[in-house]
């Protein structure tokens, strides 16, 4: 069990401090730890420095925890786990703190964007000749939703009376009485997850592009690449995500499952998904294309993010915006429609969480 | 049709949008019958204010540059050159080439960019074709 959980805590250090380390990456060109800089200030010396003196204390700090971590773990029990994790996200996010300041102070004293030409740039073919989602790709989530359905309608008739529903150390631990509902209740967590990552694949390929003023072509042709791999990453997601529950569902119709083999079964494809979509987001600010200069820099917004995380500009008629750090969108809360409509929304989905065990019984 | 603003110019933000509009149609990147975003689309995807979209919109169509629809919204459709806008235009030239004589740049160098401009959007609209 300490084993399992010395893996485990290496294993999550490990990514945790992968994607530490991926951190510059993570954001547009000219965004260097969550501050704007004008476009010949994307290789100063300052954010240079930083940036090496930054992935210099990750490896060290992911070292540190990895090390004591395993040794706490060791002598104290897997529930310091949670604990290591959550040191490395704390020192992640104090070492960007410390980059955006120096960088943030850099900016402001040697008057970065004195004299720079600040625009703002839009490539109407994202809107008349959008990106295409890869419909034939949903084929093969849904082909494994369907594999496992079939297989569940065929085994139906044979299954004993009560079904495993939870496993523990390699052993079903906890049954429940034959019905549609134990039978079939991982079919539809994959119905749903499927659902839930397609419409985002869907929504990747309708959302807003930052597009960079100082090279508009570069970036909107590197913006339909990202869209493209980023929507078959989710749909490859989903559908190893299916194939994993289809190993779990397994265990549950097998009357002695083998959990040590299923275990892997389950987690493994799942892994190779969420890797997928680390490499697709981490190769994203990857594609240089020097040759391109309009003499424009991305327009300093530094101002319209608070916290560096928060977009409000009342002027801007978006509902979303490309969010500054890692992928997605987040709400422009300068709009008052959309931070009420979204703010009822999230209201309405926690009530209806909170609620729905009493309106079932 | 890649449309670039500058914000830090003095020229103001809708005049800027009508003449990447006007020079996206003379160099072919967005052809007759084309449609151009909507007002609100184009303002979100620039972050700004979508009144200055509207503005720059209604110039074009005042312009006979492009046909403002219900349906399809903007849509590209230059309406042939009379006699008052060769009138406007050349009055523009004048001025334009004025500020160059003014400053004491030779006739000939004068025609030269004119010629290099005008072949700059022929080609282009060579490549758009292509």
């Amino acid at each position: 069990m300490t084993t399992t959980g010395v893996v485990a805590h290496l294993v999550l250090v490990a990514l945790l401090g992968y994607l530490a380390w991926l951190t510059p990456v993570l954001s547009a060109r000219s965004v260097r730890f969550g501050v704007r800089v004008p476009d010949d200030r994307i290789e100063d010396p300052v954010v240079r420095r930083e940036t090496a003196r930054f992935r210099t204390s990750v490896l060290a700090a992911a070292g540190v925890i990895a090390v004591s971590g395993a040794g706490l773990i060791l002598t104290a029990g897997i529930a310091v786990l949670p604990v290591a994790v959550l040191a490395t996200l704390v020192v992640w996010y104090l070492l960007y703190l410390r980059a955006n300041r120096v960088i943030t102070a850099a900016k402001r004293e040697q008057a970065w964007y004195a004299g720079v030409r600040q625009g703002i740039a839009v490539d109407t073919s994202l809107r008349n000749d959008p990106p295409r989602f890869p419909w034939p790709w949903l084929l093969l989530p849904v082909l494994v939703v369907a594999a496992t359905a079939v297989v569940g309608v065929l085994r139906y008739p044979g299954l004993p009376d009560t079904l495993p529903v939870h496993f523990s150390g390699g052993t079903a631990d906890r049954f429940a009485p034959k019905s549609v509902g134990s039978a079939f209740g991982i079919v539809f967590v994959q119905a749903v997850l499927t659902v839930v990552l397609c419409v985002s694949g869907v929504l990747v390929f309708r959302g807003p592009a930052d597009v960079d003023p100082a090279r508009p072509a570069a970036s909107a042709r590197a913006h339909r690449k990202f869209v493209a791999r980023l929507g078959r990453a989710l749909i490859g997601l989903a559908t190893l995500i299916d194939l994993g529950l289809f190993a779990a569902a397994w265990a549950t119709w097998e009357t002695s499952p083998d959990a040590g083999l299923l275990l892997p079964l389950t987690i493994g494809p799942v892994a190779v998904g969420v890797a997928l979509l680390v490499a697709v987001t981490a190769r994203r600010h990857r594609d240089r294309e020097p040759g391109e200069h309009t003499g424009l820099s991305h327009r300093d917004d530094d101002g319209l993010w608070i916290g560096g995380v928060l977009y409000r500009n009342p002027d801007d008629p978006s509902w979303f915006v490309a969010r500054r750090f890692g992928v997605g969108w987040t709400v422009n809360i300068g709009n008052r429609v959309a931070l009420v409509t979204c703010l009822a929304l999230t209201a309405a989905v926690v009530l209806l969480g909170l609620f729905l065990p009493y309106i079932i019984h | 049709m890649i449309i670039s603003l500058d914000l830090s110019g003095d020229v103001p933000i809708y005049q800027q949008l009508r003449d990447r509009v006007v020079e996206g149609i003379a160099a072919g990147t967005v052809r007759e019958g084309e449609s151009l975003p909507s007002t609100r689309q184009l303002a979100a995807d620039f972050g700004i204010n979508f009144h200055t979209v509207n503005k720059a919109y209604d110039l074009l169509r005042q312009q006979g540059f492009v046909r403002l629809n219900r349906k399809t919204g903007a849509v590209i459709g230059p309406t042939a050159a009379d006699a008052a806008f060769t009138d406007g235009w050349s009055a523009r030239a004048r001025t334009l080439l004025a500020e160059a004589v003014a400053k004491g740049v030779p006739a000939d160098e004068v025609l030269a960019a004119c010629r290099a401009l005008l072949a700059d959007f022929e080609e282009q609209q060579g490549d758009e074709a292509s």
